[in-house]
C-alpha cells in the first residue's frame, strides 16, 4: 500500500510537486498520469527515497522507503529503465540484485524466462539491448524480491504492442495476487486498459483522482451533428453546458436521451450520440498537455482544481 | 519474446518474505562492489590490462637483465607502472554510477549512500591490496628462471609494507577523486594532472617549503625502498590528508546530496 499525503517539492522557486496526495491500495494498479514534465517522476522519486520532499510524507505499507530493512524485498522500482551499464551483461545486472536482496542464484535464470529473456539475449551486454528489452529486464529487477508494491515510471515506453499486452496481464494478475501497482504514463490509453484508479497530474498538482469507473464515466454525451451550432444553442438554452471537442463533436452534461430529445425538437440530423467515456478525461488530460483555451472538462472531475496554466 | 503472463508461485507478490529481509552488510555490499569493478567490459579490459602489465614488466627485466635482480627488485619494478593504472579503478567504480546512470538503481537499493560509499572504498582497499599480490607470484616465478646467484629471496617486509601503502593511498585518492568530481574524464585528469601542477606552486617562494608537506608526489616518492623515516612518514600523512582526506570528505558530502538522475 501506498499512501502520498500532501507532498511537496520545491527547487528554488519553482514548486515541482505541490500538495500532492492519493493513495494506492493493496491489489489495485494505479495509473499516475500526466504530461511530461507535471510532477510524476519527482513524486516517484521522492516515495523511492531518491530525493527528499521539501514537505509532506510519502509512505509504504506505512513506513519510509529509507526505513525499509531491504528496500527491494518490500518494493519494485523501475525508474528508468535506460539507467542500467552499457558493459553488464542482463544476467550480471539480475545477480547482483539478488546479491543485494540476498536472495538465491536461481532466480535470475527464473526471472529472466519470465520476462522473455532467452539465454543469448541475457548474456548480451545491456548496451546491446533494444528499449523494450531493458524494460523487460528492468522490470524483472523490480520483481526480484517478490515486493508487494510496484514503482513503476513509464515501463511501456519502447514495449511493442505484444510487449505492452503481455506487461498489462502481469500487472493484473500481480495486483490481483495482491500487489499494490503504481504505474505512470504519459498516454491515458496506455494505463486505461489495466488500471483500476487513475491520479492525473498537471503542473505538480493533482487534477484528478478516482477509480477508473468514476472517472471515465458521468462524463456526459458526446453528440456528432450535421449543423452542430443550432443544437448546442438548444441544449445551452435549457442550462446544459456543451463544450466543442477538438474534432468537432460536441460534449454535453446530460443523457443521451435529453440530447436526442433536443435534437429531434430543433430538426438537427445526428451522426453520432454516445455516451462520452472517458471524453472527460480525454479533455482534461490534453488541457493539461495542451494549452489553457482547452475545452473544459466536464463530469467527475473538479473544475477548481485544473490548472489553467500551459504545462511546462 | 513472448512470455507466459502467469506468474509462477515463486514471483507472485510477497512470496519470499518468510525468508530473512535484513539490511545488507557491509561486507557483502564491499564484495558487490569488487564484483562490479570486474564484470563490465571496462572494468574487465583495466584488469587485465594491469595483469598483463606487471608480467610483460617482469618478463622484460627478467629476460633482458642481467642477472642480479631479487624478488625484491622485480616487484619494485613491475610495481610503478601498476601503481599509476590501478586507482584509476578506484576512480571508475564511483564515476561509472553516474555515467553509466547505475547510481539509480545502486541507491534505489541501498538508500543509505554512506554505506555504498563505505563500501566502494573498501572495495578499492581490497583491490589494491590484490594487486600487489598479484605482482608477487610473477616476480617470484622471474626470480626462479633469472634471478641473482645470491640473495635472491630477500624481501624485506618493509618494502613490502611501504608498496602497500603506496598502493592503498593511491586507490583511496582515487576514489576521493571520483566522488569530488563525479565525473570520469574529469576525475582522471585531474587525478593526473592536479597533482603535478601542485609543484608549480612550490615557484612561489612563500610555498616552497608547503611543497615538502604538502606536495602528494614528492612525499610518497620516498616509499618503496623500505627506508621512509619518521620524519618522512609524517610528511607523507600530512599530504594525504590534502590529497586523499579532504577529496573523500568533500566528495562524500557531495555523493549524499547528489541529485540521481
Amino acid at each position: 500500500m501506498i499512501e502520498i499525503e500532501n507532498l511537496t517539492k520545491r527547487y528554488g522557486t519553482q514548486t515541482a510537486v505541490d500538495a500532492v496526495s492519493f493513495r494506492c491500495e493493496t491489489g489495485t494498479v494505479t495509473g499516475f498520469l500526466g504530461p511530461n514534465g507535471a510532477g510524476k517522476s519527482t513524486t516517484m522519486r521522492i516515495l523511492c527515497g531518491l530525493t527528499s520532499a521539501s514537505s509532506g510524507t510519502a509512505l509504504i505499507d506505512g513506513s519510509p522507503y529509507r526505513a525499509l530493512p531491504n528496500p527491494g524485498r518490500s518494493v519494485g522500482v523501475l525508474l528508468d529503465a535506460s539507467a542500467q551499464h552499457a558493459g553488464r551483461t542482463g544476467r550480471e545486472v539480475l545477480t547482483l540484485g539478488t546479491m543485494v536482496l540476498g536472495l538465491p542464484r536461481e532466480r535470475v535464470t527464473q526471472m529472466l524466462e519470465l520476462v522473455g529473456l532467452d539465454k543469448k539475449a541475457a548474456d548480451k551486454r545491456v548496451g546491446n539491448y533494444s528499449l523494450g528489452m531493458r524494460q523487460r529486464l528492468g522490470l524483472a529487477h523490480a520483481l526480484l524480491g517478490n515486493p508487494s508494491t510496484l514503482v513503476l515510471d513509464e515501463p511501456a515506453n519502447g514495449l511493442d504492442p505484444e510487449g505492452i499486452f503481455w506487461m498489462r496481464g502481469l500487472l493484473r494478475e500481480y495486483a490481483d495476487r495482491g500487489g499494490t501497482v503504481l504505474l505512470s504514463s504519459h498516454l491515458l490509453h496506455e494505463v486505461e486498459a489495466v488500471a483500476d484508479r487513475l491520479v492525473v497530474i498537471g503542473n505538480g498538482r493533482i487534477a484528478a483522482n478516482g477509480s477508473k469507473e468514476e472517472l471515465l464515466a458521468g462524463a456526459g454525451t458526446l453528440v456528432r451533428a450535421v449543423e452542430p451550432n443550432q443544437l448546442a444553442q438548444a441544449l445551452q438554452g435549457s442550462g446544459h453546458n456543451v463544450t466543442p471537442t477538438a474534432d468537432g463533436a460536441l460534449l454535453v452534461d446530460a443523457e443521451p436521451l435529453q440530447v436526442g430529445r433536443a435534437a429531434a425538437a430543433t430538426g438537427t440530423v445526428l451522426t453520432e450520440l454516445r455516451t462520452a467515456d472517458g471524453a472527460g478525461l480525454e479533455a482534461l488530460f490534453l488541457q493539461l498537455t495542451a494549452s489553457a483555451n482547452a475545452a473544459a472538462p466536464a463530469g467527475a472531475i473538479n473544475p477548481t482544481n485544473t490548472p489553467m496554466e500551459a504545462v511546462r | 519474446m513472448s512470455a507466459p503472463t502467469t506468474l509462477p508461485a515463486w514471483a507472485v507478490p510477497g512470496a519470499t518474505q518468510d525468508t530473512k529481509v535484513s539490511r545488507p552488510g557491509i561486507a557483502r555490499l564491499t564484495w558487490i562492489e569488487l564484483r562490479k569493478m570486474g564484470n563490465t567490459r571496462a572494468g574487465r579490459w583495466l584488469l587485465t590490462v594491469v595483469a598483463l602489465l606487471s608480467a610483460v614488466m617482469i618478463g622484460g627485466l627478467a629476460y633482458f637483465g642481467e642477472g642480479d635482480r631479487t624478488v625484491q627488485t622485480y616487484i619494485q619494478m613491475a610495481f610503478q607502472p601498476i601503481a599509476i593504472l590501478g586507482p584509476v579503478l578506484g576512480i571508475l567504480t564511483v564515476t561509472s554510477e553516474w555515467s553509466q546512470r547505475t547510481a539509480l538503481t545502486t541507491f534505489t537499493l541501498v538508500p543509505q549512500r554512506g554505506r555504498v560509499i563505505a563500501a566502494k572504498f573498501l572495495a578499492a582497499m581490497a583491490l589494491a591490496t590484490l594487486t600487489l599480490a598479484v605482482i608477487i607470484p610473477i616476480a617470484a616465478l622471474a626470480t626462479v628462471f633469472a634471478g641473482a646467484e645470491r640473495g635472491a629471496w630477500d624481501l624485506s617486509a618493509r618494502v613490502l609494507g611501504e608498496l602497500l601503502a603506496y598502493m592503498l593511498l593511491y586507490f583511496a585518492c582515487g576514489v576521493g577523486f571520483g566522488l569530488l568530481f563525479g565525473n570520469t574524464p574529469i576525475s582522471i585528469v585531474s587525478f593526473f594532472i592536479l597533482p603535478n601542477a601542485f609543484i608549480l606552486l612550490g615557484l612561489v617562494s612563500a610555498l616552497e617549503n608547503a611543497q615538502d608537506w604538502l606536495n602528494f608526489s614528492l612525499t610518497t616518492a620516498e616509499l618503496g625502498d623500505g627506508g621512509a623515516t619518521g620524519d618522512q612518514w609524517l610528511k607523507i600523512f600530512t599530504s594525504s590528508l590534502l590529497w586523499v582526506v579532504l577529496p573523500l570528505v568533500i566528495g562524500t558530502v557531495r555523493t549524499m546530496r547528489r541529485e540521481v538522475k
